[in-house]
């Protein structure tokens, strides 16, 4: 819109964009020049990654820079004070990145329901309605930042130098939507500068392109051609256009989700950094303890490291295990919004991973499993995709009402049954793909990668939207 | 080299050759891209030059064909179709040959024979107009079909044609009723001629009101019955006051216009002081969060209470129960 936030405008610099190709030629130049000089190259990426993250709102910025100097701050007080002092000063920095976090994210909620009671009370509204803006990628930011504090405060992580925290908390690639890495993950490669003769560009780019794919091919088709219209009018849509945009929803999310982090894990090896891996096949998962091994395993990590462990983990018996795996998946749900549908989702994912528990070693024919765990995880995706639980109502309501269905078309059909075919690719093929292209010369490399941008891009929807993780 | 890794040069040449070359092959959809960005900003024009440029070198080099083949085997090689299962009709058709339109307002819709609505318009009209499809179905009545393309607008024709698209698509949805909002991405300075006039100076508002008009004109054609949906009231002050113009130059227009009836909605999305609010109370005494971040697009609550508001006037204009 105008004024300052036209689609006309510059805009942010998302991953599939021609500006966001000109940024990476322009850092990838840069961050190889400065590599051998690592102040000059510090200096260097954290004026690019705030540049990166400044392009959705320059107000963010100062939030960044901030949520370093308050995390580092209490980084390096706890590593030299004594234990009761460390603990209390955890509790600071714990209340400081979840109250930011909170204030950001949940404020509008708690200040609107709060003026709802009071209202129906007959009292006057006591908070003020702010509305602030979620500044993007803050979840991935205060995790990020909460586990280095934290991984220094139980002694597994010497606090790092300022300049090298800054880079690690605001480094572009993973800044807005993960991987969530580990302080212990990259601080150690930040002091050890890359060689700049070993560039995986196989590997990279290879996740570059197959993200770029997976984003624009399928996950953008399948939102515009039928998973937007459905979850927002299923009234106007038959029980097959319901049934197979549900189906469409759980392959958008997949592709859309893993594409960001597949590039971001491109981008980070075209810059000599290794990231861990975030997907791995979920919807080829035999469980849902296997899917959640499988699905944003940097999070699954997180929770398990920084929540469900400390909580108690197994180690109190087969009741208090079960209660902590509902608290950690309830937890996991809500941090994704304050809406009770978020509560829902990450409540079937609990008591499923309960009942995984109880029920011991399944015995059914793996083919079974598989489907079982991916019709369970696709039907949870109902619950967070849908706008409010009435809206869940009235789509499981539509299930029954059979008709025409225009909107479901070969396209569709074709993008979901590719988005679901990728999972059961043998292991080995892109390992094998690499090895071939990295056989290749240069020339054909580079004509490679162009024929598969023309080939993305024709196949492409028009509009790129924005990932859907970006909002968390 | 081992296993796939190079050194950052060659790296950095494949990687500029790459993306030049798929620039070259994608040429035309890069020009489209560069032609979206405001031409009053250093690299709206710059990056015109450089897309035409190689848009002009690629045809020459014949490294345009395997995208038009492309886009020819997957028919993407005519504008956007609009949203119907329906086959194009024959491009020779002309307007007058048409089948009727009906104009007769009201008259008694059944689900056998529903209202046809069509809702148009740029980001703005998503989600009121996704809401408003729901609510049409709900009806039995009426049958709806949302056709909203983002970033476009009336001001930028070589990015998006509205009125082209509405002459092709009228053709064959053969709408009665329509919903239009546009105005959200207008404000942007053109090049008339090889003059740019300044957006929101008075030369831009007065070429601007012929654009309203030509689309208004072609969407009533010869009697289908339009809403033509005004601007909120935005967060931002100075969008604000570039909305109040835009609403002035649609509700001033729709009176030229005997089908097309303005429905202003800026005191809509305020509150009871007339200012601009975020949170607003729905129909059951909600207060709910009506805005995007932004302060300019709709949430699903937001949505609902427009879309609430045009769905009771074509209720009321076709006496439907």
């Amino acid at each position: 819109m105008d004024s300052g936030s036209s689609p006309y405008d510059a805009g942010p610099v998302l991953f599939p964009t021609v500006r966001f190709a000109v940024f990476l030629v322009v850092v990838f130049l840069g961050s190889w020049l400065t590599m051998p000089h690592p102040r000059r190259w510090r200096w260097f990426m954290l004026a690019a990654s705030y540049f990166f993250y400044g392009a959705w709102d320059w107000r963010f910025v100062p939030l960044l820079a901030g949520l370093s100097l308050v995390n580092q701050s209490l980084a390096l007080a706890i590593a030299k004070a004594g234990p009761p002092r460390r603990r209390q000063l955890l509790a600071v920095v714990v209340a400081a990145d979840l109250g930011t976090l909170g204030l950001f994210k949940y404020y509008g909620f708690f200040a609107s329901s709060v003026a709802n009671l009071a209202t129906s009370l007959g009292f006057s509204n006591p908070l003020p309605l702010l509305r602030l803006v979620l500044p993007i990628g803050i979840s991935f930011i205060t995790f990020q930042a909460l586990s280095y504090v934290i991984d220094v405060y139980r002694g597994s992580l010497p606090p790092a130098p300022w300049l090298d925290f800054a880079v690690y908390l605001a480094f572009f690639p993973h800044l807005v939507a993960g991987p969530i890495v580990r302080g212990s993950e990259l601080l150690p490669q930040f002091r050890k500068p890359a060689d700049p003769r070993r560039i995986d560009f196989t590997k990279s780019s290879g996740l570059i392109i197959s993200g770029l794919a997976k984003k624009i091919v399928i996950a953008d088709l399948l939102a515009t051609s039928i998973v937007e219209p459905v979850f927002s009018a299923p009234a106007s849509h038959s029980a097959f256009e319901v049934l197979v945009g549900i189906y469409a929803y759980s392959v958008q999310i997949f592709c859309d989700f893993s594409a960001y982090t597949d590039i971001a894990i491109g981008v980070a090896g075209l810059l000599g950094f290794r990231f861990p891996d975030n997907f791995n096949r979920p919807y080829a998962a035999t469980s849902i303890q296997d899917f959640w091994r499988r699905w944003h395993m940097t999070l699954s990590r997180f929770l398990r490291d920084y929540l469900y462990i400390p909580l108690g983990g197994n180690r109190g018996g087969k009741a208090a295990t079960y209660r902590n795996v509902m608290l950690t998946m309830l937890l996991g749900g809500l941090w994704h919004g304050a809406a009770w549908k978020f509560v829902l989702w990450g409540g079937l994912h609990g008591v499923w991973l309960a009942w995984e528990r109880w029920r011991g070693e399944a015995t059914s024919p793996i083919w079974w499993r598989r489907v079982r765990t991916f019709h369970l995880v696709t039907f949870a995706w109902l619950f967070f995709r849908a706008p409010d639980l009435a809206t869940v109502g009235e789509m499981l309501g539509r299930l029954t009402d059979w008709g025409p269905a225009p909107a479901v078309g070969p396209a569709v059909l074709a993008a979901i049954a590719a988005g679901i075919g990728v999972q059961y690719l043998p292991a080995d093929l892109g390992e094998r793909v690499r090895k071939r292209f990295s056989t290749l010369s240069p020339v054909w490399q580079g004509g490679l990668l162009a024929l598969a941008l023309l080939v993305v891009d024709s196949l492409g929807a028009p509009d790129v939207a924005a990932f859907i993780y970006f909002q968390f | 080299m081992e296993n796939g890794q190079r050194p950052a040069g060659q790296v950095l040449v494949t990687m500029v050759a790459g993306l030049a070359l798929a620039g070259f092959f994608n040429a035309a959809s890069l020009a489209g891209t560069a032609r979206a960005l405001p031409i009053d900003t250093w690299y709206g024009p710059v990056a015109v030059v450089v897309a035409e440029a190689v848009e002009t070198a690629s045809h020459w080099l014949l490294l345009d064909r395997p995208r038009t083949g492309l886009d020819v085997a997957l028919g993407r090689n005519h504008p956007p179709p609009a949203p119907t299962s329906d086959p194009p009709p024959p491009t020779t058709t002309k307007v007058p040959e048409l089948a009727p339109t009906t104009t007769s307002v009201p008259r008694n819709p059944t689900p056998d024979d529903p209202v046809r609505l069509w809702i148009i318009g740029d980001s703005l009209v998503q989600a009121p107009g996704e809401l408003l499809a729901n609510l049409a179905a709900e009806s039995g009545v009426l049958e709806a079909t949302l056709d909203f393309k983002l970033v476009s607008g009336l001001t930028r024709p070589d990015f998006f044609d509205w009125p082209a698209h509405i002459e092709t698509t009228v053709l064959h949805l053969d709408p009665e009723v329509i919903v239009a909002m546009f105005g959200g991405n207008d404000g942007q300075s053109v090049d008339v001629g090889g003059k740019i006039l300044v957006k929101w100076t008075p030369e831009w508002l007065a070429w601007y009101r012929p654009r309203v008009a030509e689309a208004m004109g072609a969407l009533e054609g010869d009697g289908r019955h339009i809403l033509w949906v005004g601007l909120p009231i935005m967060r931002n002050d100075t969008f604000t006051e570039h909305v109040r113009l835009l609403n002035e130059i649609y509700a001033a227009e729709s009176q030229l216009h005997d089908h097309v009836l303005f429905v202003d909605i800026f005191d809509l999305f305020a509150d009871a002081s007339g200012s601009y609010a975020d949170y607003l109370t729905d129909d059951e005494g909600t207060l709910r969060l009506m805005r995007a971040d932004d302060g300019a697009h709709f949430t699903t609550a937001g949505g609902q209470r427009l879309a609430n508001l045009v769905y009771s006037m074509i209720v009321s204009s076709f006496a439907l129960k």
